[in-house]
């Protein structure tokens, strides 16, 4: 019996390499205690929470990087360890209404089909988190002292 | 070791055999009291002398060695009963004895033949005896054992601390030197082997540094290139190494500067204007912080709220809706294949509405989706007994999804009503977070403003000097301030660019890394780091010990007296050294503590250092010139009592309770023995030293 929630689970999306100072920069490398986050000036706890948070501004900015084979990614921890849960939910929900993923193909298709369209879901995914990333790190570049103000993460998804 | 007697022969002004200068003693507080000039402090020259071979030069202030002091060390008394030829000798016996209960004697011997009238001819140094008492008889011990039999009666590291005369007090513990309490904790402690097991680690962890550098050029797929960037590498730890010891002196600097400041405000004139600025101040401080705590929290849960709040979905409507159109069009394909070729058609899919609900409809004979009633044998009766008894469809598509759909479905449902306060949420936030930015800026402000005041009763103040003091002194600190914040941006870059060499270099690395060298430089990195972590930790420990147990002495020491008295605290400075100071029960110092209080408190740090963590007071004597004399009189009863009950044996000399009807007040002490001297000179003639010796009497309580 294929579980599609486990497929998802096991999916690692990835980032590209040129986010990854910014990354460590703003996250917390591999989590660690929530209080540290702050003493260390992060504003994100986890890799996965400003990958999900850069997914979101991504697709509400309709800002998309479409990855290739060329760009090679650095992936990390896979969906089904990220928290909270019923956010990564919506975020799958949202890849699959932007993406060609076809519901209804699936239930009658065979295993091979469901991975290439379990693969579509994860290159959206991929696409706007690594716009996402692009967007933010590029108004970053331009002002690093955006990072200073406490509420500016909050504030962007207002603009 | 504990000390059981004294005696001395012709020793200084003590002329005459041992037999007539002898003092016994026991556990507890043992008193030598007499008069100004009786031979207190001859008494304690004894002592020293017959450890240490040198006595007090009081018109030099210094410790003179026998070579020099010569034939000064004997009683002129006894010089004078000499005849030309004849040999007289200065003699000092202790009797110490050890917690095992064994004996010895230490005696120290200087001789000096008559030439003629004020001529002598003097041995060139002093011997000294040590002998044990073995099988009813003293048995003189090789030389070679003396030092340690010394070191048993007093180790020379505590000497200053055990051994001392009053007016030493002050300088043995100087408030102001930043660095002498941990010269005391290093001192007092085995602290410093902490050091050795640093240094192990330190050398461990740059050798295997460099093992693991060498190892990754030998593999790198450049290796000129390696080693260049090795060499960037060295040159950039040089130089956090240098900012490192810049930021350190910087931080001496700041804390100097920072005490001079606080020291001249402790000098206005206006003490009331003064307490009033210290209080409210104070008032807003604290206000301050905890409008700090409150801004961190809150932007704490700012931070949490982006997740836990899911601020994150504030514009995901659109998409949650584009989701729902796809999933309308799966439900319509997928129900149209699981009810090909049946009669009726029913839409909903399985287990929809819930059976529970079905089941009450069928009992109500009502259907709940339209309001239309259903009675029992009715064609809608019928059809609602026709969702319940539904079976799941079976073998019609290879893989059915549609719970899983369903579920992430009913995920945007459940969201979907959260999402609507998202905005006011986020907004309530931000007035919150902008309220307690005002709030903070206004303390500040008020904080700046009653500064400004404090510069003016600054400014107004009598004395030019303190002025202009404390003006060159702010302005110091706010310069060192500056420097700081200049070197540490500096050191950011420089651990920014190592970082980069670092990543350079890994990146020119081909093949894999010997797994036993990574292993070993992160195994001593981390412990160089632990070890250090580790000396720090206990110095702090011993620290806060030491300033608990100050603290209670201080407190047993004064408690007849009904002054201000403060209390002792141990403040640590930015660059981690600590420092004692006398502050009031608000924390604040009190800069200008009488004379008394500052003998007392420097004395409860020496008894503290004494009695708190290796308890030398269990083990060795305490030994004192007069410590009272510089002491109000009120405090000294506070002084006898913690002496008496916290050292299992102390040896003080003094003029306190010379008179008969103050001696009652022993009784309330763990006494000892209690001796008054006098001098005595049988022709009356007190000025002729010829002709002085001391009378012992023994004080029965």
């Amino acid at each position: 019996m294929i579980s599609l929630q486990e497929k998802f689970g096991n999916l690692k999306p990835g980032y590209m390499q040129k986010y990854k100072d910014f990354i460590d920069q703003v996250a917390q490398f591999g989590g660690g205690a929530e209080g540290d986050k702050y003493t260390q000036a992060k504003s994100f706890s986890n890799t996965y929470e400003l990958y999900i948070y850069a997914f979101f501004i991504g697709l509400y900015n309709d800002k998309r990087i479409d990855i290739t084979d060329e760009d090679k990614l650095t992936s990390f921890w896979e969906m089904k360890n990220w928290k909270p849960e019923e956010l990564t939910n919506s975020l799958l929900t949202c890849a699959i209404a932007v993406s060609d993923f076809d519901m209804n193909s699936i239930e009658e298709k065979d295993n091979d089909f469901i991975s290439k369209q379990i693969r579509l879901v994860k290159s959206e995914i991929e696409a706007f988190a690594n716009g996402g990333l692009e967007l933010i790190k590029s108004e970053i570049d331009q002002d690093p002292e955006l990072l200073e103000d406490d509420m500016y993460f909050i504030k962007l998804l207002s603009t | 070791m504990i000390i059981s007697s004294i005696s001395m022969k012709n020793f200084q002004c003590y002329s005459g055999e041992h037999e007539s200068n002898t003092l016994h003693f026991s556990d507890g507080l043992n008193l030598i009291i007499g008069d100004n000039g009786g031979g207190k402090s001859k008494l304690y020259d004894a002592f020293y002398w017959v450890i240490h071979n040198q006595v007090f030069q009081s018109d030099q202030r210094q410790m003179i060695n026998t070579r020099i002091y010569k034939d000064n060390l004997i009683s002129d008394k006894a010089k004078a009963d000499c005849q030309i030829g004849d040999t007289v000798s200065a003699e000092v016996t202790l009797i110490v004895t050890s917690t095992g209960d064994k004996k010895y004697k230490l005696e120290r011997i200087f001789k000096a033949t008559k030439l003629a009238d004020r001529e002598w001819e003097a041995d060139t140094d002093s011997t000294m005896l040590i002998s044990e008492f073995l099988h009813t008889k003293w048995n003189l011990l090789p030389s070679a054992k003396y030092s340690h039999i010394i070191n048993r009666v007093i180790p020379g590291h505590i000497k200053p601390y055990m051994w001392f005369q009053g007016e030493q007090v002050d300088s043995l513990m100087d408030l102001a030197d930043s660095t002498a309490l941990s010269q005391v904790v290093n001192l007092l402690s085995d602290i410093s082997d902490y050091d050795d097991l640093i240094s192990i680690a330190t050398n461990g962890a740059s050798r295997a540094n460099k093992e693991l550098k060498k190892h990754k050029s030998t593999i790198s797929s450049d290796e000129a290139k390696s080693k260049s960037l090795n060499t960037q590498l060295e040159s950039c730890d040089n130089n956090i190494d240098k900012l490192n010891n810049q930021i350190d002196v910087c931080d001496q600097q700041i804390e100097t500067a920072k005490l001079k400041v606080e020291e001249l405000i402790s000098k206005v004139d206006d003490a009331e204007a003064k307490a009033k600025y210290k209080s409210k101040k104070k008032v807003l401080k604290d206000e301050y912080n905890s409008l700090e705590k409150q801004l961190l929290n809150a932007n704490n849960n700012s931070s949490k709220g982006l997740f836990r709040k899911h601020w994150v979905l504030k514009n995901i409507s659109p998409f949650f809706k584009k989701f729902d159109d796809k999933y309308k069009r799966y439900t319509i394909k997928h129900n149209e294949k699981v009810n090909a070729g049946k009669a009726n058609e029913i839409k909903l899919p399985l287990n929809m509405p819930r059976p529970v609900h079905v089941e009450q409809m069928i009992e109500d004979e009502s259907c709940y989706v339209c309001g239309r009633s259903a009675p029992k044998g009715s064609e809608a009766h019928e059809h609602i007994i026709s969702l319940i008894k539904r079976e799941p469809a079976k073998d019609i598509f290879e893989n059915d999804f549609s719970n899983e759909f369903e579920s992430l479905y009913n995920n945007n449902l459940r969201y979907g009503v959260a999402i609507d306060g998202i905005d006011e949420s986020i907004k309530n936030n931000f007035k919150n977070i902008i309220d307690i930015k005002n709030r903070l800026t206004k303390t500040a402000n008020e904080i700046k403003e009653i500064d400004s005041q404090f510069d003016i009763l600054i400014e107004e103040d009598k004395s030019e000097d303190i002025l202009g003091s404390y003006k060159q002194h702010t302005e110091n600190k706010e310069k060192f301030d500056r420097n700081k914040t200049k070197l540490l941006r500096e050191l950011e870059i420089a651990l920014k660019e190592k970082e980069d060499i670092q990543s350079k270099i890994d990146n020119l690395v081909t093949g894999e890394i010997d797994k036993v060298k990574e292993a070993a430089d992160f195994i001593f990195s981390n412990l160089e780091k632990l070890a250090k972590s580790t000396k720090q930790h206990v110095f702090e420990s011993i620290i806060s010990e030491l300033e608990e147990f100050s603290n209670e002495i201080f407190k047993d020491m004064t408690e007849k007296n009904a002054s201000i008295k403060g209390q002792i605290k141990f403040k640590k400075l930015a660059n981690g050294v600590y420092i004692p100071e006398i502050v009031d029960s608000d924390g604040y110092i009190i800069n200008s503590p009488n004379d008394s209080n500052i003998i007392l408190v420097k004395l409860a740090l020496i008894m503290a250092i004494l009695t708190a963590r290796a308890k030398w007071s269990d083990n060795y004597s305490l030994i004192s010139d007069a410590p009272t004399s510089k002491m109000a009189e009120n405090y000294t009863f506070g002084f006898y009592k913690t002496l008496s009950n916290r050292f299992k044996q102390s040896i003080v000399t003094t003029y306190d309770f010379l008179e008969d009807d103050r001696k009652e007040a022993l009784n309330k002490f763990n006494i000892g023995k209690v001796y008054q001297i006098e001098p005595s000179s049988p022709a009356g003639d007190s000025d002729n030293r010829s002709d002085l010796s001391v009378n012992i009497r023994e004080v029965l309580l």
